[in-house]
């Protein structure tokens, strides 16, 4: 276990860029732009009178409800989606580039004799990777989201007090806004389960690979797509070629996208940011429903299977 | 004392070519091998399947496991430097002795700080910043900090300025080596590498056209500068190589007694190089 804890050190210091400074410098100039906004159009009313961008300030001018307060504080709870969103964006590229050069760049650069000179098995080298990949990398955009969005409150409640109107009695009675971090929290092993099949097959194709993965991960499923369709429009004898689209190139690089799940399969629920719904639950119920369809079991079995054959062709692909 | 290597009938052959041919060799604990061969000749490839970097035919044994299917326990035993320049440029000195220290059970921290203190690197330094020669420095910091059975190097100081080199040697010779362990090394700098080897292993086509112990080598090749006047005499003994040097024959004889040459002319030891130059003659013709 010992080793298993220096392997993913290993790959933390690697990859930093993509799994901590990448969503931290999004996240801090999206704070301090986010910030900028705030008080720029806060001081717009306090000179003008008129009414601000985003939850409801408009009413600030006149005589302020509670109803009012009350449905400002649950937007501010409900900003935890898009601003984690916008992290998790800037995530889907790391895994996407992360996952292609997991095996690849160290036979590139030779230094994969290194690695090899110690004492570590191929298949811990390849689960280090993959627990870095799915596990690690997804945890910065899920902190930072919810960091941000508390400094943004912050921000926008004291804007807001300076106008007079006191929102922190109304956020902090919010249930929303103590519950959204671990709802988001949870739909991590969503991710995990969903994005790996994906993963998967990147790394396999990355250790497989003598040149230019990305091509190889990319084209094969594509250029088979369209021989498909090829085929089909040329002969319509009935080849399932919108199948293979949407479940495997579809499936394939939507396996990056936290959230996509929601789309594949319909789990009758319906996620509305509306006053009195509860956005965060509805994703999480959602989320965890897809693990009753079998596709998403035969996936992953898959993965595993494409797991498998990365840690194969990392053991006897020949370096020569 | 039992073999560190056995390898009988080893073979690897490529799509075209057959790059080690039906060999068989064994090599003994506390010994140091030269392995020493033309490009192309199957050196690296040999050391890759005893590294279990490839796959083989064949029988290989390595310190008792076989490196095709028990990589994973050998490499607990074994070290090697593949190439120079090998480690991730991405690296710190510090997190490569971090990680070395946390996977390696035969790491000793101490020695390899102890020997790095010798050197201009620093610990914040990154692999991508250093000259060829101080990574060559860190990684044989690191390996030499290793308790191995067996070292493989392969081609350990290609690229490296004399400075390096000879130090590489030396600290390999002085702080590293003992009876308990054993190195094979691959190099065209013989020279350098002469007085260091106990063992001489000659590869040539995926054959081993020598193998014998720098004793035996001693005894068996002898170089002569011989006479005019005895030159026809010395040619009858069947000289494996001759050149010209001002104007006298320098001839080369494998297994003549030494008395008998001594009255040919000058006799000497022969140097590995030469000793190369005239078993190869013709590999690339």
């Amino acid at each position: 276990m010992n080793t298993m804890k220096w392997l993913v050190k290993r790959e933390y210091w690697e990859n930093k860029g993509g799994i901590f400074w990448a969503p931290t410098i999004v996240a801090a100039a999206f704070t301090v732009l986010m910030s900028i906004a705030i008080v720029l159009s806060a001081a717009g009313v306090t000179k003008g009178g008129m009414h601000i961008n985003g939850v409801d300030l408009h009413e600030l001018s006149g005589v302020v409800t509670a109803e009012h307060k009350a449905v400002a504080a649950q937007g501010l709870a409900f900003s935890y989606i898009p601003i984690t969103g916008l992290l998790l964006a800037v995530m889907v590229f790391v895994v996407f580039f992360y996952s292609l050069s997991s095996l690849y760049d160290d036979r590139r650069d030779k230094s994969v004799l290194f690695w090899k000179s110690m004492p570590i098995s191929d298949s811990q080298t390849v689960f280090s990777k993959l627990f870095a990949i799915l596990v690690l990398t997804p945890l910065a955009p899920l902190a930072l989201g919810v960091l941000v969005t508390i400094i943004i409150t912050l921000v926008f409640s004291l804007a807001a007090l300076l106008l007079g109107v006191n929102l922190f009695g109304d956020i902090l009675t919010t249930v929303d806004f103590y519950l959204m971090p671990l709802q988001l929290l949870a739909c991590l092993p969503i991710f995990i389960i969903w994005a790996f099949p994906s993963v998967a097959w990147f790394m396999m194709i990355s250790a497989w690979a003598r040149r230019f993965p990305i091509l190889w991960a990319v084209c094969i499923p594509v250029i088979l797509g369209i021989l498909l369709s090829i085929a089909e429009w040329m002969t319509g004898v009935g080849i399932p070629h919108e199948w293979y689209w949407n479940n495997i190139v579809g499936r394939l690089f939507g396996g990056f996208v936290p959230g996509t799940w929601l789309a594949s399969v319909d789990v009758g629920s319906n996620i509305e940011f509306e006053p009195g719904t509860h956005p965060g639950l509805e994703i999480l119920k959602a989320s965890w429903a897809i693990l009753g369809y079998a596709k998403v079991w035969i996936a992953v079995a898959i993965g595993a299977a494409m797991t498998y054959a990365a840690i194969r062709l990392r053991r006897y692909r020949d370096e020569g | 004392m039992s073999a560190v290597i056995s390898a009988r009938n080893l073979s690897k052959r490529y799509a075209n070519t057959v790059a080690v041919d039906n060999v068989s060799f064994d090599i003994p604990a506390g010994r140091i091998v030269g392995l020493i061969g033309p490009n192309g000749s199957g050196k690296t490839t040999a050391l890759k399947a005893i590294l279990g970097l490839s796959t083989f035919d064949g029988e290989l044994n390595v310190l008792g496991f076989n490196p095709q299917t028990q990589r994973d326990e050998l490499m607990k035993e074994v070290c090697f430097i593949a190439d120079v320049a090998v480690l991730p440029r991405w690296i710190k000195v510090r997190e490569a002795i971090d990680f070395v220290a946390g996977t390696h059970p035969k790491f000793n921290r101490a020695k390899c700080e102890a020997y790095l203190a010798h050197t201009k690197l620093k610990p914040d330094m990154k692999v991508k910043q250093m000259s060829k020669g101080m990574v060559v420095q860190l990684h044989l910091a690191l390996v030499m900090a290793i308790d191995a059975k067996l070292l493989v190097l392969d081609e350990p100081t290609l690229g490296l300025d004399i400075l390096y080199r000879k130090q590489f040697y030396q600290n390999l010779l002085e702080d590293y080596f003992d009876e308990n362990k054993t190195i094979i090394v691959t190099t065209h700098q013989v020279e350098e590498i002469e007085h260091i080897l106990t063992d001489l292993m000659f590869i040539r086509d995926g054959k081993i056209v020598l193998s014998a112990t720098m004793d035996e080598v001693a005894d068996r090749f002898v170089e002569v500068m011989v006479s005019q006047e005895h030159y026809a005499t010395a040619k009858a003994l069947n000289p494996i190589d001759e050149r010209q040097v001002f104007g006298k024959s320098v001839m080369l004889f494998d297994g003549v007694p030494r008395s008998q040459l001594n009255q040919l002319g000058d006799t000497r030891n022969v140097g590995i190089a030469d000793l190369f130059v005239a078993t190869m003659k013709g590999t690339y013709a």
